[in-house]
């Protein structure tokens, strides 16, 4: 079998100093890597710019340009390790950054980083992601209390399943499996309820973020955190007659297929290295 | 997302509201703000001597005017703050863009340069006994509809046969990927998702990897999925299935 490959970021700076986009490299090995992705919830602060940097040297391995208020990007693929993450205003000339942190990335772990808060207080607030697969084709579903103007929230399902519970700011409520397709949250705050319509998919987990609008009311930015095949098929899948296969004996076969895996491994470690994956320096929001 | 070159439908826009728009927003929602907002350019005005003095009751386009004079302009009490990155006040966030396809988007062709694969796509489901059923002609590639669609979170599965007992299928090259070969997906809307062959698995179909192969994932991944040897020919199937996961290209 042949393993996962994982990417070492090399020598970008030249093309982030050029506002290019970023080309990752990576020479394979065998640990999973872990996913990341941030987001920006601070309902008056405007655009900003995130950047995920090694922390030994400084490469720059992820840059978000843009990202403005409710924006959360995709995961980003890592290496375990630790990084430095930081988020800057967009404003042209601006250099000051917002906030910014160590994030510790773990082999096979989801992590979402978020900045939150009002702008005077503005912090980054780390939220472990569930990406196993709901029970039986359920969706599966929390919320996170984001929201500045309600001291506490609530949020239940059309059905009456409690996501939060009077949560203070921050709060992150359990995954809960619930019946999937469109429902209307009810979404209480200080100052009443609001309603929040979310589709909540089959074999997907989903997190839905309390926020704030325009107008200091409540609502509701749902994510996906990962998603399986529904109605999974059993078994593998009958695709070959056998007009390719040798009639010699089994043993080459076996040896022919070993040379396969075999040079797949090779090339994972020789293409990899010229592997290039790009994020778009423009406006990325997932 | 990405789209290929050939196929590339425009870009989408984003009406970006700016600081400005922003403040006009808010001000329309709170004639408090405004109140606030008007002293506060006063103030600036006179700081920088401008013979421009804003009045109670401007127009909408005073109020422009006003936020573009002031260099930051106050947001509400409860959010003054150091003005580092600060927007005019609260804002609705912006609605969520995954990247993902619109519902009922459907896979349509998968362009494989590296083996010469460019074929359209057709539909699979499982039988009755849940075993996913391949396409039912030997050039064609299908897509599994309770998979993931190209472009959405989770594992996208495309099939397709290495042969019949008589010629070679659209996958018989299937073996010769190289991590890092380049797969495309084009879908029902026009675009092109675009995917890189990460690893490869050739497995005994009787232990066939459900979790890996369908199980859940925090991006969009594609995964292509043949028969490999060694041939059975007591029941006339290859033993193993052979399994290609690709990660997207962000």
């Amino acid at each position: 079998m042949l393993h996962r490959s994982r990417t070492v970021r090399l020598g970008l700076l030249a093309a982030v100093a050029a506002g290019i986009a970023l080309v990752p490299m990576s020479p394979a090995t065998a640990a999973s890597p872990g996913y990341i992705r941030v987001g920006h919830l601070s309902p008056d602060t405007a655009a900003a710019d995130i950047t995920l940097s090694a922390l030994a040297g400084g490469q720059v391995l992820y840059s978000l340009t843009g990202v403005g208020y409710g924006g959360v990007s995709k995961y980003m693929t890592l290496d375990p390790g630790t990084y430095a993450l930081a988020m800057a205003p967009s404003e042209d000339g601006s250099n000051t950054p917002l906030v910014n942190a160590e994030v510790e990335v773990v082999a096979g772990g989801a992590e979402t980083i978020a900045a939150i808060g009002p702008n005077a207080s503005i912090r980054l607030t780390t939220i472990s992601d569930d990406l196993s697969a709901p029970a039986d084709d359920n969706a599966r579903v929390r919320a996170v209390q984001a929201s500045t103007t309600s001291d506490t929230v609530s949020v239940a399902t059309a059905d009456g399943t409690t996501l939060l519970d009077a949560a203070a700011f921050g709060e992150v409520g359990d995954y809960t499996d619930v019946t999937p397709g469109s429902t209307d949250l009810t979404l209480t705050g200080d100052d009443g309820d609001a309603s929040a319509s979310v589709d909540l998919e089959g074999g997907a987990s989903q997190t839905v973020f309390v926020l704030d609008n325009a107008d200091g009311k409540l609502t509701a930015l749902a994510v996906i955190d990962s998603a399986s095949v529904t109605e999974t098929p059993v078994g593998g899948v009958a695709t070959g007659g056998g007009a390719l296969a040798s009639s010699v004996q089994t043993g080459m076969q076996l040896a022919a297929v070993g040379t396969v895996v075999g040079v797949m491994l090779l090339g994972g470690v020789l293409a990899l290295a010229l592997r290039s994956r790009r994020l778009s320096p423009r406006r990325h929001r997932a | 997302m990405s789209r290929h070159p050939a196929l590339s439908s425009p870009g989408r826009h984003r009406a970006r509201r700016g600081p400005v728009g922003t403040a006009v927003r808010v001000l329309a929602h709170s004639p408090v703000l405004a109140a606030g907002v008007l002293v506060t350019v006063a103030v600036t005005a006179a700081a920088f001597d401008t013979t421009w003095q804003p009045v109670v009751g401007a127009s909408a386009l005073e109020f422009r005017l006003a936020a573009l004079s002031a260099p930051a302009a106050p947001p509400a009490p409860a959010m003054v703050s150091s003005g580092v990155g600060a927007a005019a006040g609260l804002q609705d966030p912006l609605p969520l863009d995954s990247g993902a396809p619109a519902a009922g988007v459907r896979p349509t062709r998968l362009v494989i340069p590296a083996i010469d694969v460019d074929v359209d796509l057709v539909s699979l489901q499982r039988d009755t006994a849940g075993v996913l059923l391949p396409p039912a002609d030997l050039d064609s590639a299908g897509w599994y509809t309770a998979s993931a669609v190209p472009g959405a979170v989770g594992p996208a599965v495309l099939a397709g046969h290495v042969d019949d007992t008589e010629t070679a299928g659209v996958f018989s090259r299937l073996h010769e990927l190289q991590p890092g070969d380049a797969i495309a997906v084009a879908l029902s809307d026009g675009s092109f998702r675009e995917y890189r062959a990460d690893r490869a698995i050739d497995v005994a179909k009787e232990d066939f990897p459900t979790e890996q192969v369908y199980g859940p994932t925090p991006n969009s991944q594609l995964r292509l999925i043949t028969c490999n040897g060694p041939y059975d020919y007591g029941v006339m199937h290859y033993s193993n299935n052979l399994v290609v996961f690709a990660e997207p290209v962000d």
